[in-house]
């Protein structure tokens, strides 16, 4: 029977494997795994059986310890269970792994490796996970490629039921994990005949159960253990031959051949690498390339890492090897060798003292590829350069390393593409359909011809105005070529705004394709192009074509989504098909990729494919450049030289070619970097209108990015100032006689449009209009620019001055955190922008890994910035599990050396002055003015110190900043505090510390891509729960009331502002663990992201969300500590749900669920309110005497009122 | 007892009051009252082609908003094979209401494009309805629309439909033609088993102070029969197919919005 050809990456290819072999899959999400699980999901859902025609369970854990102790517990009960994770995901399993291994439980986790975090975290592939693995007694199985992930997927599940040892199935994460590729599909027939059925039912005897009832899990003495872990040994001894056995089985039943380790190249060779991963496909290429032009090299590829058979190993060295490479794509500081390269000396010198191997072949180690670096024929060239004479050991290659001198130089213009290869790349805005043309078109040609098809998709580090790039490659034999293209034969750039951006013709070979979507048209558009576009399309002779995409769409009512239209460009213009055949096979696929969401759609597709050729056009390069635009350069000419030189280099996309040197040694780098990017992505932008504006300062609270201010100053700033700047009369009495600016950045807008949704005044004369509208941003940029420039430089009010209980005068204060690379429009980041105003210049910021930890430390910028005092929030993101035990670190250690300060000033009191040794220890730090004064005085302190020669002196001047109080704060997403942070999070909140913990609420877990987590509302889709959410939300906040001595607060900006105001000062007073949850609408709601602020109001008003504060403190004034602060739901949580695309997508999927589930929501809404009622006005007991909820000598209580924080 | 069946559309019906389109009929427990009540027939609630494009552009909107565009995050929605975009909610309604009750059941049809009108009801007949009611609910808006094509297009709808099925077809009529006589003969040539007359479009307000739409539903009054009964009775008599007039009887029972018909037939 012939097998299907069909097209997909790696994560589907194994999914589709495991899924089928498996009863039991329990999983927890983790970039670039994901995926895996999101598919065996959804087959689920669908009712896919495995082969054994049962449908499989899929459950989603809290965390991958959850995961791997869910299926060591289904595996110890007879299913066969399997998991997908990678990173710090697999790390997290490794205890259950041991356990799984010592207990011979046949399984194959499937792991797409991926970095683990050290000085930094990557979301990208090496091998460092897995080797971290290398001591569970997990086997370990590597796939290079697409096709042989899902190869290897079967064997390994095969090898393990046959050796009784489980199995970790790896492959490269991003690299093979994402990659599109042709492949030949297995089928369920292939999985039969490749699974021993009496192996499956022995593991099911072996089983744990009352019917056969055994021990497992004992605990074992010094006399026993030694021995009894010496047991397994055979089992181990016998795998590797067992494994062959299996590939010889796979090799009959399928076709393809895999051994334990494999040779290619000359049989001759002298000089070898070895090594496993896609980069052997890569050198496999190579090897090939170099041969055919009278090299003698070779390659071996490590298929079975573990358990390493160095018998198997020593049969396909070749004698004549003299030379070898090892090359490593992890690294392990303080190792004499990275992991492979250890095995491979071992192997040698075992085989030389057993007399097996005659020559004593040089051995050298490199590093190669971490976290995706660039891996390409010309390094693997320079590695047998470097073999060639005098190897250096220990290199590394594909970096510059100027410092430690390790790398090896290489050409990178040598390529080994073939002509025969059409080499495409395509320049796209994210989410303006580029990719999802790129794997359509992928599909078309690999599945409907006999071409060989592979894509791969670099992304951004933004979340929104991304760029994306799309590298392509079709021809007629299998593709290898595991590495960007550098030499596209068709370059098509998606976004005019790109070509000032980004240098996208370096990579077009002469003669090639250039394709523009531009909206200036065929007769004007050469002379717009910068001048360096204009010399490349030049020198190489290129082919340019133009198409205003944008305006094909919009009249064929697609709005911005151009993917169909420049597709049929490409297929046009490329000629990998025949143009008829072309278009009507994008015809069908649109019918069989939209046709389930709508004739509608179907229809407006169609139409933008017949008019895209009459729309496209060839443009004949003239001789010379015209042209007077230039290139801008990527960071503004005013930034400081680090972040001009370095930042800058990253954000254009020059990072690959920074030194070594450029980096520092420990992950630190400055904060205040945002500013410099100036990504100018909104085409409309608000324009303030200071006669209409009432002042409220609502608009400057809720804009994500930072980048609608308010000053208030004296009007002799105003000199000077550019002649567009805006300024009005202050209306707050307090500040009468001052002015009054809103300020807009216009060149970091994204373009949200909240602002204006939000604002409430209304323009008399002009009644569409507000007291911020938006306006087209380009002719804007310039003047507007200039008075922001100006704007920055008027001082800001004294803090002293500013009135902290009204959001008209708080919104003065200024935001330290700016810019961040969030979506438009995104929930979280009011909040931290709040914080940021209100605590910032004395924050410290402990922040799990999500959403908040990607926009907030994403290199090449953070938008968390300092004041002109250079004080602003120091933030780290150590883990996810992590996070509010990371923060409690920081409390405890902020804690012990202000009281070791205090200490300090206490012993030196006679050489700083009694009296001020007094004043510092008892001044209050309650407000503003108190804390300006307490560090001034500190300065003055630091000063004194000076002046001392003690050993005491040097001490306490470098702690002496603890004197001023530092505010903690522990801040993450929902992911973290609900589920794998859960356990840390409780524990700090039982500690009584005076941390703030603030969960970003999005009821889903966004930064991986939106699946369930405890906190996600019953109805609601997401993935893991496709079919609504059967269960009600965690009520995170009643949990951590039963405490009794936590502040508890949860509040929705867009419902309530000054609550949330409120909640955050009072936190901040409590003088114990705060908790708040903030109510963050998210993308992955499936809302309208303009009015989501302004929506929020209806998830208070039906009861969905609730506003309240718990605060102990109440009860010292004889109140009821909650204050509930939502009125009697005046709406159902039907019309909350109706918003939202989360919701509402049930009643066209599962129509009997959402009938259901939407009546159980009202049921939930309705008791809830009723309970929290119920709890807010009963009568509470007066607190005894002496007791009382905290330590400190002032209660918060009344220090919250100075702030004006309660009622 | 006096004798009160009589028919319509061709259907037997036993009495002359149809419920017409309304939300009651959005439950099945709604129609269940209705017949319980003594309603002869139910006219559905009307299913709106626009209203199906709308919700399949917004569902497509939502899951491709963001993707492709962040590497942790290519989609933020779980993935579907199956989305009842289409008007599988309505036929089932349909189906379910034809097991529900005895009497007949009108399903009333909203089209926005010839090929909706004619696809959607074809469905219908599939689905068990025993008539269909074109509810064409046309607002001419483009001051370039001259009144004749207004016409046309309620003809050329028609035409199209009792083409597509075989079921009786009744086409509800607003009261702004300009010769609501010849209006009636034509649609009568053309085929029109039965006239509904007339369609009340809603009011929609504008709130002066907040500068915003509010939608509105007026109850009808029971001066509303003012219109239909002179314009039915003018009809008499001239054309072979029978008229229904619809009554809008100002009811002081229950929810707002009830409305109940009268089915005056008027034959030769």
């Amino acid at each position: 029977m012939k097998r299907k050809f069909k097209t997909m990456d790696a994560n589907e290819a194994v999914a589709n494997v495991a899924y089928r072999l498996n009863e039991v899959i329990a999983i927890y999400p983790i970039t670039p795994s994901s995926a895996m699980g999101e598919w065996a999901d959804q087959w689920a859902a669908e009712g896919v059986p495995n082969i054994w025609g049962t449908v499989p369970q899929v459950t989603e854990m809290q965390s991958e310890g959850g995961a791997a102790g869910a299926v060591h517990g289904a595996l110890q009960t007879g299913a066969l269970a399997t998991t997908f994770t990678a990173s710090q995901g697999l790390l997290l399993m490794i205890p259950n792994m041991n356990k799984i291994a010592g207990e011979l439980t046949p399984t194959a986790f499937h792991v797409s490796a991926r970095t683990v975090a050290t000085h930094a975290l990557s979301i990208f592939g090496d091998h460092s996970d897995v080797m971290s693995c290398r001591t569970t007694g997990f086997a370990m199985l590597c796939s290079n490629s697409v096709q042989e992930a899902m190869d290897m997927a079967l064997i390994a599940h095969a090898a393990a039921l046959e050796s009784r040892i489980p199995f970790l199935h790896f492959f490269d994460g991003f690299r093979t994990s994402h990659e599109v590729n042709k492949i030949e599909m297995l089928t369920e027939d292939d999985m039969r005949a490749l699974i021993n059925m009496d192996r499956v039912f022995e593991h099911r005897q072996r089983a744990l159960s009352p019917d056969h009832p055994v021990l497992r899990g004992t605990a074992q003495n010094p006399d026993v253990y030694f021995q009894a872990r010496e047991a397994g040994n055979p089992c181990y001894a016998a795998c590797p031959d067992k494994v062959q056995e299996v590939m010889d089985k796979f090799s009959q039943v399928v076709g393809r051949s895999y051994h334990l380790f494999e040779y290619s190249g000359a049989p001759d060779a002298e000089r070898m690498i070895v090594m496993m991963g896609s980069g052997a496909e890569a050198a496999q290429e190579t090897v090939e390339c170099l041969n055919r032009y009278g090299e003698k090299v070779g390659l071996l590829k490590v298929r079975l890492y573990r358990p390493f058979s160095i018998k198997h190993f020593l049969a396909v060295l070749p004698v004549t090897v003299k030379k070898i490479a090892v090359l490593d794509r992890t690294k392990e500081s303080g190792s004499a060798g990275e992991p492979l390269y250890l095995d491979i000396v071992n192997a040698i010198s075992e085989g030389r003292n057993e007399h097996v191997v005659q020559l004593e072949p040089v051995v050298v180690g490199g590093r190669y590829g971490l976290s995706s670096k660039e891996f390409t024929p010309s390094m693997v060239k320079a590695v047998y350069e470097n073999l060639a004479d005098n190897p250096k050991n220990h290199f590394t290659i594909g970096i510059n390393d100027d410092v430690s001198h390790t790398s090896l130089d290489y050409d990178p213009e040598f390529s080994i593409e073939l002509e025969a290869v059409v080499r495409a790349m395509f320049y796209g805005l994210g989410a303006d359909g580029t990719v999802g043309a790129n794997k359509n078109s992928i599909k078309i040609i690999g599945e409907n011809t006999d071409n060989y098809a592979q894509g791969y998709f670099v992304y951004d580090s933004k979340k929104s105005g991304a760029m994306t790039v799309s590298h392509l490659r079709f021809g007629p034999q299998p593709i290898h070529s595991s590495y960007l293209i550098s030499k596209a034969n068709f370059v098509a750039c998606h976004q005019w705004i790109f070509l000032e951006r980004y240098d996208m013709l370096s990579a077009l070979v002469p003669g090639g394709v250039f394709l523009l979507n531009s909206p200036f048209g065929p007769d004007e558009v050469w002379d717009h192009l910068p001048v360096e576009v204009q010399s490349q399309l030049i020198a190489k002779k290129a082919k340019f074509y133009v198409i205003d995409a944008y305006q094909v769409a919009r009249d064929a009512g697609m709005g911005s989504r151009m993917n169909t239209i420049m597709q049929a460009c490409f297929f046009a213009i490329s000629k990998v098909l025949p143009r008829d055949e072309a278009i009507e096979a994008i015809r069908q696929s649109i019918r069989d990729t939209y046709g389930k969401k709508g004739e509608e759609v179907v229809q407006k597709n169609l139409r933008a494919v017949e008019e895209t050729l009459a729309h496209l056009f060839e443009i004949s390069v003239p001789e010379k450049t015209t042209s007077r635009v230039r290139m801008p350069a990527p960071f503004s000419p005013k930034a400081p030289e680090y972040e001009r030189e370095v930042l800058g280099a990253i954000y254009a996309g020059h990072g690959d070619e920074l030194p070594v040197s450029a980096f520092p040694c420990d992950g630190t780098f400055p904060t205040g970097t945002a500013k410099w990017e100036k990504r100018n992505l909104a085409l409309e932008i608000p324009v303030w209108d200071a006669k209409t504006c009432i002042q409220c300062g609502k608009c400057a609270m809720v804009c994500p990015h930072a980048v609608i201010r308010i000053k208030v100053y004296d009007s002799r700033e105003l000199e000077n100032a550019p002649p567009t700047f805006r300024s009005t009369e202050a209306r707050d009495k307090e500040w009468q006689g001052m002015k009054y600016t809103i300020q807009v950045a216009p060149e970091d807008c994204t373009g949200c449009g909240i602002c204006v949704d939000i604002c409430p005044a209304k323009n008399k004369s002009e009644t569409r209009l507000k007291a911020i509208n938006m306006e087209p941003q380009p002719p804007l940029r310039a003047p507007e620019s200039e008075n922001w420039d100006f704007f920055l430089k008027v001082p800001e009010l004294d803090r002293r001055k500013i009135k902290l209980t009204t959001i008209r005068q708080q919104q003065v204060q200024e935001p330290l955190f700016e810019f961040s690379g969030a979506c438009s429009g995104c929930g979280e980041t009011p909040y931290l922008k709040l914080l940021s105003q209100l605590f910032g210049e004395r924050a410290i910021i402990a922040n799990a890994t999500g959403c908040s930890s990607i926009f907030g430390g994403n290199l090449p910028t953070t938008p968390w910035t300092k004041n002109a005092e250079g004080r602003g929030p120091a933030w780290s993101n150590s883990l996810f599990e992590d996070n509010a035990e990371f923060g409690l670190g920081f409390r405890v250690s902020i804690d012990k050396q202000t009281e070791f300060a205090r200490e300090l000033v206490h012993r030196l009191s006679a050489s700083i002055g009694e009296d001020f040794a007094d004043v510092l220890l008892s001044a209050p730090q309650n407000d503003e003015a108190d804390i300006y004064e307490q560090r001034t005085r500190v300065g003055v302190l630091k000063q004194l110190l000076q002046q001392v020669e003690s050993p005491e002196a040097r001490q306490l001047l470098s702690v002496a900043d603890m004197l001023v109080k530092k505010s903690v704060w522990i801040v993450g997403g929902d992911g973290w505090a609900y589920d794998i942070g859960y356990g840390g999070l409780d524990h700090v909140l039982a500690s009584g510390l005076n941390v703030n913990l603030l969960v970003l609420d999005t009821e889903v877990y966004s930064n991986t891509g939106g699946q369930a987590s405890k906190s996600t509302p019953r109805a609601a889709v997401a993935k893991f729960a496709a079919g609504g959410k059967p269960g009600r939300k965690k009520d995170l906040g009643l949990m951590a009331m039963s405490y009794g001595n936590v502040y508890v607060a949860s509040v929705a900006m867009g419902a309530k502002d000054e609550h949330t105001l409120k909640a955050f000062l009072e936190a901040e007073a409590y003088e114990g663990p705060s908790l708040i949850i903030a109510y963050s609408h998210c993308i992955a709601h499936g809302i309208n992201m303009t009015t989501a602020m302004s929506d929020q109001k209806i998830a208070v008003d039906s009861g969905q969300w609730l506003l309240y504060r718990y605060n102990p403190e109440r009860v010292l004034a004889g109140d009821n500590s909650l204050l509930l602060d939502s009125r009697t739901p005046t709406r159902k949580v039907k019309e909350f749900m109706e918003q939202q695309m989360r919701f509402k997508m049930l009643t066209k999927s599962k129509p009997e669920n959402a009938n259901r589930l939407w009546q159980e929501a009202q049921h939930d809404a309705e008791t809830r309110f009723e309970l929290y009622e119920y709890l807010a006005q009963r009568k509470t007991a007066q607190p005894a005497s002496d007791t009382k909820p905290n330590q400190n000598e002032k209660p918060a209580l009344a220090m919250a009122e100075r702030l004006g924080g309660t009622k | 007892m006096i004798d009160l069946r009589t028919t319509y559309l061709g259907l037997e019906l036993r009495t002359p009051l149809v419920a017409s389109a309304s939300p009651l009929s959005q439950e099945l427990d709604g129609i269940r009252r209705l017949e319980d009540a003594g309603a002869s027939a139910v006219v559905l609630y009307s299913l709106f082609e626009e209203q199906l494009r709308q919700e399949a552009m917004e569902l497509e909107h939502h899951l491709s908003a963001g993707t492709e565009s962040f590497a942790e995050s290519l989609t933020y929605l779980p993935r579907h094979s199956e989305f009842r975009t289409g008007p599988e909610a309505y036929l089932n309604h349909i189906r379910k209401a034809k097991q529900a009750i005895d009497i007949p059941i009108i399903a009333s049809l909203n089209g926005a494009t010839l090929g909706g009108w004619t696809q959607h009801a074809e469905q219908m007949e599939q689905a068990g309805v025993d008539a269909i009611e074109c509810n064409v609910y046309f607002i001419p808006t483009d001051p370039n629309v001259p009144g004749s094509e207004v016409e046309m297009a309620y003809i050329d709808i028609l035409r199209a439909i009792k083409i597509a099925v075989h079921i009786p077809v009744a086409v509800k009529l607003s009261p702004f033609f300009s010769n609501m006589a010849n209006m009636a003969m034509r649609l009568d040539q053309t085929g029109a088993n039965g006239l509904v007359l007339f369609n009340r479009f809603y009011q929609p307000d504008i709130n002066l102070e907040e500068l915003e739409l509010r939608p509105n539903i007026l109850l009808s009054t029971p001066q509303a029969i003012d219109l239909p009964v002179p314009a039915s009775v003018r009809l008499s008599g001239r054309q072979s197919c029978p008229r229904q007039i619809i009554h809008i009887i100002h009811t002081h029972t229950q929810k707002a919005c009830d409305a109940y018909h009268t089915v005056v037939s008027i034959s030769n």
